[in-house]
């Protein structure tokens, strides 16, 4: 058993149960209206304290053996992916991306002409592909930008 | 009948209907590609070049373009565990593993294969259907609703086998998520912490790319290997497509079922299309000789839900126009575009316009077949995504699913979530915990809320004795009950 076995549906049951005593007690929501959530909140929350005691126990099923084993991930993928988000707040949403692709190729060692075909690439998707055909108004401005 | 069976045939092949269709399914496919985006984006976006034609020229023009989204979606279910539309997340469980096995061409092929045979099945259902329905789709009310939802809910269970109760909170967790905002009786707001967002509750396009997106972007951005394991490689061809494509003639009960429970899903207005392919999965599962070699890359566990999930279309397609009652979200845009163009579905739309009724099964149907078709010519340039390295493909996809989430809702804050959802997703994929499962909960969280708060004030609790409501029930414990039934009897003759 895995320390992440217990502290993840422990987290599960904190944030529903706290969530649950919000709505009674800093919302103040009436018992019609909370009824159906509170029902629910209660079965994840007695689910998780099942699922404790039987990672605790140690009576939980082995992973089968055809199992794929599942990727060991990086901090910097984190940060990478992150990034994004950042880049997007900063430039918007067609120069972001097109600016994230190019640090991000550029920064794993792919060639210039590739990193910069790709950003290129991204350009002309936002633009044409979604601001052009499909209409869709995606903010060009930085988000910060007050304007 | 045969009358309007033989007079929906002519109109279905006059050049401009056919035209229309052509050129829809290019454009569908491409929305369904797109992370994100889904069926809806595509009406909405061809709705407006609809204004003046011919209302069946009109109808084809929509109608091919949402069969067409579909495949797209299934297909990045497949070659990048990215569901397009919630449907296609029940195809990433085995499609998915497919493709990581470099067997992407063989999965392609069976999808492609369910869907086409799949969405005939429905529109066959639907023109036979079409003049006697009416009384069926009317004995379903809220508390049948409700029922049946719950019992999609309840049959995640026997989507996660191996760990029965992790699968259980992911759904109870789903439900209780989709609960948040307004009450869909009351009209209060509940858990809204005070921010305009949360008014409306979490979205869906956030929660289903944080879910499936992004762990697998952050692998593929940590290995920087392909999607496709080397080592494991066969070479791309038309031939695993096709062989693929054999695989649903091997698997015919499967494909029959699954098609059944699609159609039946689809035709029940309220209950949301979303739930017919997890249930055609499960019961594949169930029925299976090895069901713990689900999820790993059976092929059987493609071809139900895409068979399923092409079928419901013909079915919601009965509600809609039999009753003037919308199946899903999608066919309300399309009960709209009816009436820009001067239709108005319901009794009166079938006593009058039988042959157009029809002529659009006919049209579901080509269009299922024609965007396979498409999509079987596309499918060998779309295996090799598989096989683009991971530290290029990553930031792509990644970008891809960011804008095309912004772009379901034009709200920045949906961005956010994604990431948040994705922390989840991430901890859910580690722990064994069952993401289609979450997913299936929160789509069906809020149907099931609506149709119990109905059912209590119009019927009171004795609403769970309805006979229809009984006979669901009796059939949904039988189904649960069934892989235990040895177990069970040995219980019951020591009793």
């Amino acid at each position: 058993m895995s320390r992440a076995e217990v502290i993840f549906p422990s987290l599960l049951f904190a944030v529903v149960a706290s969530l649950l005593a919000a709505g009674f007690f800093v919302f103040h929501h009436s018992w019609t209206v909370i009824a159906f959530p509170f029902g629910a909140g209660l079965v994840v929350c007695a689910l998780c304290l099942v699922d404790i005691a039987m990672s605790l126990s140690g009576r939980r099923a082995a992973p089968s053996a055809t199992d794929m084993p599942l990727e060991t991930l990086s901090p910097s993928s984190l940060i990478w992916a992150f990034a994004l988000a950042l880049f997007v707040y900063a430039l918007g949403f067609v120069f972001g991306p097109a600016a994230y692709l190019l640090a991000y190729l550029r920064a794993t060692g792919s060639s210039w002409r590739l990193s910069v075909g790709v950003a290129a690439a991204s350009l002309l998707v936002t633009w044409v592909l979604f601001i052009k055909l499909l209409r869709i108004l995606l903010p060009f401005e930085p988000l910060w930008w007050p304007w | 009948m045969l009358d309007a069976f033989l007079s929906a045939g002519g109109l279905v092949f006059q050049p401009a209907v056919l035209l229309a269709m052509a050129l829809a399914l290019p454009i569908g496919i491409v929305v369904g590609l797109l992370p994100g985006l889904s069926g809806i984006t595509a009406l909405a976006f061809l709705i407006p070049f609809t204004f003046g034609m011919d209302p069946l020229v009109g109808l084809a023009f929509l109608l091919a373009s949402y069969a067409a989204v579909s495949q797209g979606g299934s297909i990045t279910a497949i070659v990048l565990g990215v569901p397009g539309e919630v449907p296609n997340a029940a195809t990433v469980i085995d499609g998915y593993p497919l493709a990581k096995q470099g067997r992407a061409g063989y999965a392609i092929g069976g999808a492609l294969m369910a869907s086409a045979l799949g969405g005939l099945f429905g529109c066959v259902v639907l023109a036979v259907l079409l003049p006697v329905m009416q009384p069926v789709i009317l004995s379903f009310a809220s508390p049948e609703n409700f029922f049946l939802s719950l019992a999609g809910v309840a049959f995640i269970a026997v989507l996660s086998a191996s760990a029965p109760v992790r699968g259980l909170i992911a759904g109870a967790l789903g439900i209780f998520l989709s609960l948040f905002g307004y009450d869909p009786v009351d009209g209060v707001p509940r858990f809204w912490m005070g921010s305009d967002y949360m008014l409306d509750g979490f979205r869906l396009v956030p929660l289903a790319m944080g879910l499936f997106a992004i762990p697998e972007i952050l692998a593929l951005m940590s290995s920087g290997k392909s999607i496709a394991q080397p080592g494991r490689l066969e070479p791309i061809s038309f031939g695993q497509v096709v062989e693929g494509g054999l695989a649903v003639f091997k698997h015919l009960g499967i494909f029959f079922r699954s098609s059944a429970i699609g159609t039946v899903i689809g035709i029940m207005p309220g209950v949301g299309g979303a739930t017919a392919p997890f249930v055609a999965y499960a019961a594949a599962r169930q029925t299976a000789k090895n069901p713990e070699t689900f999820g790993q890359g059976r092929i059987e566990g493609v071809i139900a839900p895409e068979a399923s999930s092409n079928a419901k279309e013909g079915g919601a397609l009965v509600p809609t126009l039999a009753l003037g009652i919308p199946g899903s979200s999608s066919m309300a845009m399309l009960l709209g575009a009816f009436l820009i163009l001067g239709l108005q579905p319901g009794p009166e739309f079938l006593k009058k316009h039988m042959d157009i009724a029809i002529a659009l099964a006919w049209i579901c149907a080509l269009a299922n077949v024609a965007s396979s078709a498409l999509m079987f010519l596309l499918s060998k340039a779309l295996i090799y995504i598989t096989r683009v390295p991971g530290h290029v493909l990553a930031p792509i996809l990644l970008a891809l699913v960011v804008i095309g989430t912004y772009s379901a809702d034009n709200n920045v804050n949906d961005v956010w979530f994604i990431f948040i959802f994705g922390a989840l997703g991430v901890a859910m994929e580690r722990l064994n915990y069952n993401r289609p499962a979450l997913l299936l909960g929160f789509v069906l969280g809020e149907t099931i809320e609506r149709n119990f708060q109905i059912s209590m004030k119009a019927y009171g609790p004795a609403f769970v004795l309805r006979p229809i409501s009984i006979a669901i029930i009796v059939l949904a414990l039988a189904f649960l009950l069934w892989p235990n039934r040895r177990r069970l009897t040995l219980l019951w003759r020591r009793a």
